[in-house]
Order: C-alpha cells, then structure tokens, then sequence
C-alpha cells in the first residue's frame, strides 16, 4: 500500500467518524433513555468492571420489564475503559456527545474517574462512581457522586468503634505509606484521640516490606489495647503470622480494604477475631442487603461481592433519580440525587443530602473458624 | 532500655539480615565473580520461590524436595539466561547484556503473573504445619528452626561456594575465565560451558533463597523479587561485591541497623537509614568492606 492510498483511508476514516460523531445526528429514538456505563472490562480490573456490569444490567433490565421510567425503556451503553483514565476520558467524550444519555455509572478506579470528571461536569451530566474513594473525585464538580464511604468516612467511623463501643484507651497502629495507607491512618487517628485515645505509635512500611517484626517487637513493648491496621490482606496476613509467631496477639481492628476470601486464606488462624467494618456482606440482616443477595443469586447464580452490591445500589440510585427527575433534562439529576431520602441501599442506607459522598451505617465484621460472619459484641 | 526487647529485636535484624545475606550470595557470585552483570537475579529467586511453592503444594510438604527441585529449575533457568543474554553478546558492549537481562527480568514478572495470577499466595497452613519447622525459647524470645536454618544455610553456602572458588580446580578455571575469557581460551579452557556452570550455581542460589525466604513469610507474588533483590544487591556492593563473607557480613549488619532504626527512630525511615549506612560504608571504604583491593584492580576490564 503506498503512502497516498493510507492518507485517503485515513481521511476517509476520519470523515466517517465526524459524520457519527455530530455532522448527521443520529434521529433520537422517542421512546428510549439511556445510561452510560464506563467500567474496565478487560485488563487488571477486568473482575471488578464485570461485577459491575452485572449487576447494573440486572437492574435495567428490571426497570425495563415493569415499564421502564417516564414510559421510555432504558438502554445502558456500556463502554470498556480497561483500567486506563485516557480510556474514560474518551467514553465521556463519547456519552457526553450522545443526546440521548443522561446520565452515567462508573467508572472503578478514581484515576479514571477524576480524568472523566471536567467532561461529565462541562456538560451538566451526573457521573456516579460506585467505588471511587479518592476524597477529591466529590470535589471536582456539582456532578460526581459516589456510593462506596470513603477513608474520610470510614476512618472516624471505626475510631468511634474502637473508643466508644469497645473503650479501647492505648492504641497503636501499622498502615502501608501509600495515598491510600496515609488518609485511612490520619482520618482514624484524628477521631481517636479526638475522643480521649491515646495513640502510642503509628508505624508504616513501604508497599513490598514483608518484614514487620521490628514494629512489633516494639509494639509489644508499648502494650496497646487495640492495633489497629490500615493495610491490604497480604501485608496483614504477614503482619498478624509473625506477631503470632512472637506470642503478641492483641485485638486487631483493620479496614474494609480486609474484606476477601484472601485475608483467610493467606492468614489462616493468625487472622481469627480480627475486626472490620463492610460496605456489603452476604449474611447482613437488613432487609435491602438481602433482597439483593437473592436477586443477584437468582440471576446469576453465584454469592455478590461488595463491588457488585456498590454498582447495585448506583443503578438503584440512578433510577430513583430520574424517576424524580424526568428523563429530558441532564442537569436535573444531581437535583433529584440530592433530594433523595430514605434510600435504603444493600450497602446501607444512603443520602446526599450533606455532600456527594454518603453517610451510611456500615456492617461490622469478623473472622470466626475460618469464615467472615457478623460481629456480635 | 528493656533489655529482653533489644535483644528480641537483634534476633530480628539477624533473621532480615540473613534473608539479605542468602540472596546477596547470588549476586556476589555473579556480579562478583563472573564479573556479569543481571538484573534478574531478583527474578530468578521468585521463580525458585514459586517452583518450591507448587512442589510442597502439589507433590509433597518437604523442605527438602522443594530445595532440590527449586534448585534444578533455577539452574536450568540461570543457563538459559547465561545463553539468551550473554553468549550470544560474548562482544557486544556490557550495556547490552544489561538490557537483556532487564528484559528478561521484565518477561519473567510477566510469565509469573500468566501463570500465577498477579495476586499474592500463600502455602495453606495445614501444609505448612505438616512440615512442622518447631520453634525454641530463649529468654522470653521464641526463635523458630526455620529462622535458624536460613542463617545456618546461608553459612553453609558462603563456605561451601568460598572453597569451590578459591580452592577447587573448577573454581580457578571460573576465575580465569572471568578475568580474561580468552586467554582462558587459549590455555584450552571450555569458556562457553564454565559460563554456563557458573551462572547456573548463581542461579541456584536464587533457587535456595526463594525456598526458603518464601516459605519463612509464606507469601508468593511475581513481584516478590523487587525490593529484596536491591537490598541484596546492595549488600553484596557493601560486603566488596567479590567476598563472599564481605556478603554475608554486609547483609547481617544492614538488617540489625534496619530494625534498630525502626525501634529508636520510625519505621517509615528504616530504607532511608539502611540506605544512609550503606552510603556511608562506601564513601569511607570505596571497595566495600571486605575485598576492596580486588575490586579496585579489576577496574580495568
């Protein structure tokens, strides 16, 4: 092929895309609205993208058997953004140019939702991430909402946890220096001794240090009442084996980042009765936790995860709003999400009514012969 | 200062030191001896680590099986790299073997993660109490026959590799070919195999390390090889890079001064302290610890 016929083909090419793109609108079909979805679904967060098409395509699918929403059917545009943020900048691009989306879900990471952040803002359009945590993704606009609580939340809430329910006085902890590590150690150690605590060391490791047993040779010696350990399942498995190891078996307290099968699996009886707290687990009593382990269950035949209960309750969320809101006008959704309340979510209750990032009730957790189940106290 | 603290805390440092000191053997091997350059040592001792992983997964829970199996492979591994990154090279610059074996090191991660998933393993501990490594009390300290054996091997290797190269036959034909591979050559030595052997004994070690570091944390992943082999490979710069005792001597010591600094300073420091003593080793003793002289001549090549 010469060089001239590839110019053509790409000018060709390149008027095709302009041509789909906004020379010849594609007619407005009068009886569908439809919701983007930005999730990666290949790649290394391919898992976690799935889960959420999952059960977000569970709920569309619904609305649309009882009659869709305003009498229009809902069509979800699902796009993969395979884990890279320049991906999701395109699929705004893409969803923002579409008459016909509302609003959108997604995406997984807050790289990738912070870079699709200005598009989304720029032209009015709800963008509501399920897993987002990073606390500046809420900032970036009237637009961005999230379901899943963040560092920012869940720090203070396990604080109060720790100090008020348990009456833990001395505590110390061990949190893994990333962005990550260093907002769950701050915002928890805060509350802590906000309410009365003192903490008696806060000691970190960089993210591949498998080593911990010089932290806890002194950590022993400052004999805390509670650790507790902002870090991923296999630094805690290793973290709690050698402190077993060295017969120093305080009570544990650790976050959410905790909840998987993997914590057990590579922490075996030295993880038994640490505590966490959950956005989502199977066995919760609460009735909306519930129905959505059934409905998962019926449909897809396998126990949910977290992940797919955050993007549940986002597509739950959307509905709610543009239930309320109609589905002409983009602007109006963020109003309606605001003025939702009483949202009872499988992740909890859930309402923006003081800010983008929700205030919810998580679900207390521990390890029990080898099992997650519901902490009694 | 509490006495029983301090000392459960040199215990500790010993045990990190001697992980260093294992994998630095490697490194001093073949940086040292062979005068090659990899970088994917580190590598090589996940795989060790990983091929140990699934012997006592799937065959059987033997430390013993694991290490010879861990061995070979590592071996077969280490003439395979010898061939893709520097027989083929025998005359290209230096940089360009570098930059095979970063590839390499690079390939391997990724083959680990096809294989392995990239998530971290760990032996399940019904396996693991199988194999029952016991444990003895000293003082309040409990220190188990594993931490204990990976110093012991560590020893054992530095002395059994100390005789092979200065006191075997097949230790002076490695050096000779190392120092000048053709007048090895032309004194009638098979270079192209003593590369091959001598990288695959590097390699081995590796091999030994990744038994035994991956079973004392039981933890598995491909990135496993990052942080360590810097620290080992930093070890065995400070022991003199060509001493093997330079090695292990190095390795103990930035360990003991690692947790030392994590219980009179803070543990987010503890790089930043091992780091700075290294620094100031080799400003004062540019050679190293041990074997500067050595080092210093071989400047040359």
């Amino acid at each position: 092929m010469t060089r001239k016929t590839l110019l053509f083909l790409g000018l060709g090419l390149l008027a095709l895309s302009l041509s789909a793109a906004g020379a010849f609108p594609a007619t407005a079909a009068q009886d569908v609205v439809k919701i983007g979805l930005s999730a990666p679904l290949t790649g290394d967060w391919a898992e976690y993208g799935n889960d959420f098409k999952r059960s977000v395509t569970m709920v569309i699918d619904r609305v649309n058997r009882l009659g869709g929403i305003h009498g229009k059917s809902v069509e979800l545009v699902i796009s993969d953004s395979r884990g890279d943020p320049k991906e999701s900048v395109l699929i705004a691009e893409k969803l923002v140019a579409d008459p016909d989306v509302i609003a959108e879900i997604g995406d997984f990471s807050s790289s990738s939702c912070m870079a699709a952040a200005p598009i989304y803002e720029k032209a009015d359009m709800t963008q509501l991430s399920p897993t987002s945590s990073h606390m500046d993704f809420t900032k970036k606009g009237r637009n961005m909402f999230r379901v899943v609580a963040t560092q920012g939340y869940e720090g203070p809430y396990n604080a109060r946890w720790a100090v008020k329910d348990l009456g833990k006085k001395k505590i110390a902890t061990i949190y893994i220096n990333n962005d990550w590590g260093v907002d769950a150690n701050k915002y928890f150690t805060q509350e802590a001794r906000k309410l009365g605590a003192e903490i008696v060391a806060e000691e970190s490791f960089v993210p591949g240090e498998k080593d911990f047993t010089a932290i806890l040779t002194k950590l022993k010696g400052l004999k805390p009442d509670l650790i507790y350990l902002p870090t991923f399942y296999a630094d805690a498995a290793a973290i709690l084996n050698q402190a077993k190891r060295m017969r120093f078996q305080p009570v544990v307290m650790a976050n959410s980042s905790l909840f998987s099968q993997k914590t057990i699996e590579l922490g075996g009886d030295a993880v038994e009765g640490i505590i966490i707290p959950a956005n989502y687990f199977s066995a919760d009593p609460r009735p909306a936790a519930q129905e959505f382990t059934r409905e998962y269950q019926a449909h897809y035949g396998a126990v949910p995860n977290q992940f797919a209960a955050l993007a549940y309750d986002a597509a739950n969320l959307m509905v709610a709003a543009l239930h309320k809101a109609g589905v002409e006008d983009r602007s109006k959704v963020k109003d309606a999400l605001e003025s939702l309340r009483g949202f009872q979510g499988a992740t909890g209750s859930i309402s923006y009514a003081n800010g983008h990032d929700p205030e919810k009730e998580l679900v207390r957790i521990t390890i029990k012969n080898g099992e997650w189940v519901l902490y009694q106290p | 200062m509490d006495f029983q603290i301090l000392f459960e805390q040199f215990i500790n440092g010993i045990t990190q030191g001697s992980v260093y000191a294992l994998l630095a053997l490697g490194f001093t091997m073949i940086f040292g001896t062979l005068r090659m350059v990899t970088f994917a040592h580190g590598e090589v001792y996940m795989i060790g680590a990983y091929v140990g992983f699934e012997v006592i997964r799937l065959l059987h829970p033997s430390f013993f099986l694991a290490l010879a199996v861990a061995m070979a492979a590592t071996a077969l591994l280490g003439v395979i790299i010898e061939i893709l990154a520097f027989h083929f090279l025998r005359d290209a610059p230096h940089a360009t073997s570098l930059l095979v074996t970063i590839g390499i090191s690079i390939l391997l991660v990724n083959l680990a993660q096809l294989i392995w998933g990239p998530e971290t393993k760990a032996l399940p501990y019904s396996l693991l109490d199988r194999m029952d490594y016991g444990e003895i009390e000293v003082g309040g300290i409990y220190i188990s026959y594993l931490q204990m054996a990976v110093l012991g091997v560590t020893v054992l290797l530095m002395a059994l590799l100390y005789i092979l190269i200065n006191k075997t036959k097949l230790g002076m034909v490695i050096r000779a070919t190392a120092q000048d591979y053709e007048a090895a050559y032309a004194m009638g030595v098979g270079v192209n195999g003593i590369f091959m052997i001598a990288f695959a004994i590097g390699s081995m070690l590796g091999g030994v390390a990744g038994v035994l570091i991956g079973v004392y944390y039981n933890l598995f992943y491909p990135t496993m090889g990052g942080l360590y082999g810097l620290k080992a490979f930093s070890a065995s710069v400070v022991g003199g890079l060509t001493s093997l005792p330079g090695a292990v001597v190095a390795g103990l010591i930035i360990g003991i001064v690692e947790t030392f600094s994590v219980e009179f300073g803070a543990s987010n420091f503890r790089h930043l302290f091992s780091f700075l003593f290294m620094i100031l080793i080799l400003l004062f003793r540019p050679g190293g610890l041990f074997g500067g002289r050595e080092l210093i001549q071989a400047r040359g090549d």
